[in-house]
């Protein structure tokens, strides 16, 4: 992705040019894709990149970049159900038909499913830090501060290491 | 609708505090994903369905 994907304008081209090069199709409800996209750009500004908004991401990238929209799963799901799980890219007969497309089973492999192995929590956690904004408070927890604060939008600088 | 309701962000808790609301999280929605929209205590829908969603409430 390159640095100019920082409004949902340029989220939705940079996904849209992808889309016609590889024949996907997008929900027809346009305010729920804009939802969408403002969630992604909410992921994309926390985590560095832009990670599915309907699963829990954990800020890792080597956790999370099955999850970078479009997902792994996404092409398989289509295919299989007609849309994504989040219900942005829909099949090219639920396009043409107007339907609304209807929630789909998870597939992402169940181990990865929510984020974490709840079984293995405190070795990982304790391996991570904890920052904390400087301006508004806001917690974080990875081995870096997050590119921005996602709760005030303070700089990367402004998150100091908490002990 | 004038329906009361609570919510609450996941992905902006941290550490412990969102540990503890995956778990209640997957008690009532195993395969994950969000929204999670729990009904009266007993309904669960995952996703946008406004018309499951109403239909529910009725």
């Amino acid at each position: 992705m390159s640095g100019e994907i920082n409004t949902t304008e340029g989220l939705m081209d940079y996904l849209k040019k992808n889309a016609q090069e590889k024949g996907y199709y997008f929900n027809k409800d346009s305010s729920f894709v804009n939802e969408l996209l403002k969630s992604l750009l909410i992921n994309l500004k926390r985590y560095g990149y832009a990670s599915c908004p309907c699963r829990l991401s954990t800020g890792n990238y080597d956790l999370d970049s099955d999850l970078i929209c479009p997902c792994v799963y996404m092409e398989d799901d289509v295919k299989k159900y007609g849309s994504c799980f989040c219900t942005l890219y829909i099949s090219k007969d639920i396009f043409e038909s107007g339907k609304q497309p209807a929630s789909i089973p998870e597939s992402r492999p169940k181990d990865k499913l929510f984020g974490i192995d709840y079984n293995n929590i405190n070795a990982k956690r304790t391996s991570e830090k904890k920052w904390k904004c400087e301006i508004c408070g806001y917690e974080h927890i990875g081995s870096e501060s997050p590119n921005s604060c996602p709760k005030c939008g303070a700089p990367k600088e402004m998150f100091k290491e908490m002990k | 609708m004038g329906i009361k309701y609570d919510y609450i962000d996941v992905d902006l808790l941290v550490g412990a505090d969102q540990d503890k609301v995956m778990k209640e999280l997957s008690n009532v929605n195993p395969q994950g994903g969000f929204p999670t929209i729990l009904i009266n205590k007993v309904k669960t829908i995952v996703g946008f369905q406004p018309d499951a969603i109403r239909e529910a409430l009725l």
